[in-house]
């Protein structure tokens, strides 16, 4: 019973999710962590940041690998089998995607008429800008005394920034940051 | 030892069979798997020779991770492949075209997103021909205007647009498939090593990392969202309520819709006086 309890409230939360996840990506986090690490504490706050971590240098987008990841750990962290992990994180992939499924079906009905609906472009007028008001939180949020430990966690910011200003491969950044961290903090 | 033919090609089959009593290096049984095998006959001068070469597909995955459900599940999408394109009709091979071009789509794209939408476009637009030019970008300016991942809207759009709604769930399955089973993967593997001192090492490095690379497209995204000295404090109040007074970011997309939908009311009240 307490199972079926869980599998409901990952697919409802990735329901929510889904339905709510304007601009895809970055803008999708701050909507996953308050729900996932504040509301229903499923995971901690760094091992979100790892997840992002994970997907950044993975195929796929981002509200996917949360998901299933998200759907796996939620589930064995209770002490279930790997089995119902697997059955969970498909739960949680599923649901998130669903709200797509329905959106995509009514537009591709709609196709034509529906590209230059005043409507629709007056409720994107705001919505556009504050998509990126929600990337800024998104990192804003992650800036947390879990994730920046000490001053060398500002440095790696830091450098990191930088690079990637200068449009280097975020893979690499991810995997020299890694090695940095090997060495900066000794065991 | 059980077995079943799957195709023959030439004077060579490949055949899949579940070996029995077999045993492992360290002499307990082999956990079931199916073992890759291919039996080749062929003429030597005068004589007929047969070849039979045995390999197991799986021990790399077995390294990895030690769970008997993954390695089955894999097994059975290999034979599941190549049965289904032995028997089925041209009908059938467009929805697995269909779902093979995104499952490709999803397997290869590093970053998710933004990162996708060139080789989405070369796979659908150059490659299948599926659509043209305007209506590729047509179809981007929805997808990245509904929510929820823009490579899943822009797969289920060319799904539904090339053969209906059933099109749409091959497509659809084929872009989450690639991700998910890695995922899965390395939720299973990673869970087991979270407590190791050198990965804890490796992702206190990796952290700040990660917040840096959101941080970094914010200004460029915000070139092409027209976000300008008039509309920044749009952004602004976006990213102060979501992050210092706590409100969900459902309430501040519920808010921004309305608030464009009343903009827009607005104007056009005083435009018609």
């Amino acid at each position: 019973m307490e199972l079926t309890d869980l599998y409901i409230a990952l697919f409802l939360t990735f329901l929510k999710i889904g339905v709510f996840g304007f601009g895809g990506g970055y803008a999708m986090l701050p909507l996953i962590q308050r729900e996932v690490v504040d509301v229903h504490k499923w995971i901690s706050v760094s091992d979100f940041t790892d997840i992002v971590a994970i997907s950044q240098t993975t195929p796929g987008p981002i509200a996917f690998n949360s998901a299933t990841y998200i759907g796996y750990t939620a589930v064995t962290d209770m002490g279930f089998a790997q089995g119902y992990g697997v059955i969970g994180s498909a739960i949680c992939t599923l649901a998130v995607s669903l709200p797509s499924l329905v959106i995509m079906t009514i537009v591709c009905a709609f196709f034509f008429r529906l590209k230059s609906n005043p409507w629709m472009q007056a409720s994107l007028s705001v919505l556009k800008p504050a998509i990126i008001g929600l990337i800024a939180s998104a990192a804003l949020m992650l800036m947390n005394d879990h994730n920046f430990i000490d001053y060398k966690s500002w440095i790696i910011f830091g450098v990191v920034l930088l690079a990637s200003l200068k449009k280097a491969d975020p893979i690499l950044l991810i995997v020299l940051s890694g090695v940095a961290g090997l060495f900066l903090y000794p065991a | 030892m059980s077995y079943c033919r799957i195709g023959r090609l030439g004077n060579s089959s490949i055949t899949f069979y579940k070996p029995r009593h077999v045993f492992d290096i360290n002499g307990g049984p082999q956990p079931s798997g199916f073992v890759f095998g291919r039996t080749a006959d062929y003429k030597d001068i005068g004589t007929l020779k047969s070849c039979h070469t045995e390999f197991r597909l799986i021990p790399p995955v077995r390294l990895l991770i030690e769970s008997r459900l993954a390695i089955v599940c894999i097994d059975f999408a290999i034979c599941f492949h190549f049965y289904y394109t032995a028997t089925m009709s041209t009908q059938k091979k467009q929805y697995w075209e269909l779902f093979l071009v995104f499952f490709k789509i999803g397997a290869f794209t590093f970053g998710g997103g933004y990162a996708m939408i060139p080789l989405i476009r070369k796979e659908v637009v150059e490659k299948k021909l599926w659509l043209d030019d305007d209506e590729f970008m047509d179809m981007l300016a929805i997808a990245q205007s509904m929510p929820g991942p823009i490579s899943l809207n822009t797969a289920l759009f060319v799904g539904n647009k090339r053969l209906g709604f059933k099109g749409s769930l091959f497509s659809g399955v084929g872009i989450i498939l690639p991700s998910f089973i890695l995922i899965l993967l390395i939720a299973m593997v990673f869970t087991r090593f979270k407590e190791n001192l050198v990965i804890e090492r490796i992702f206190k490095g990796i952290r700040p990392a990660v917040v840096a690379l959101i941080a970094a497209p914010l200004l460029g995204l915000g070139k092409s969202a027209g976000v300008n000295l008039k509309n920044i404090w749009i952004p602004l109040s976006v990213a102060l309520s979501v992050w210092l007074l706590k409100i969900s970011p459902v309430y501040v997309i519920l808010a921004a819709i309305l608030l464009g939908i009343g903009h827009y009311l607005f104007t056009r009240q005083t435009m018609k006086k």
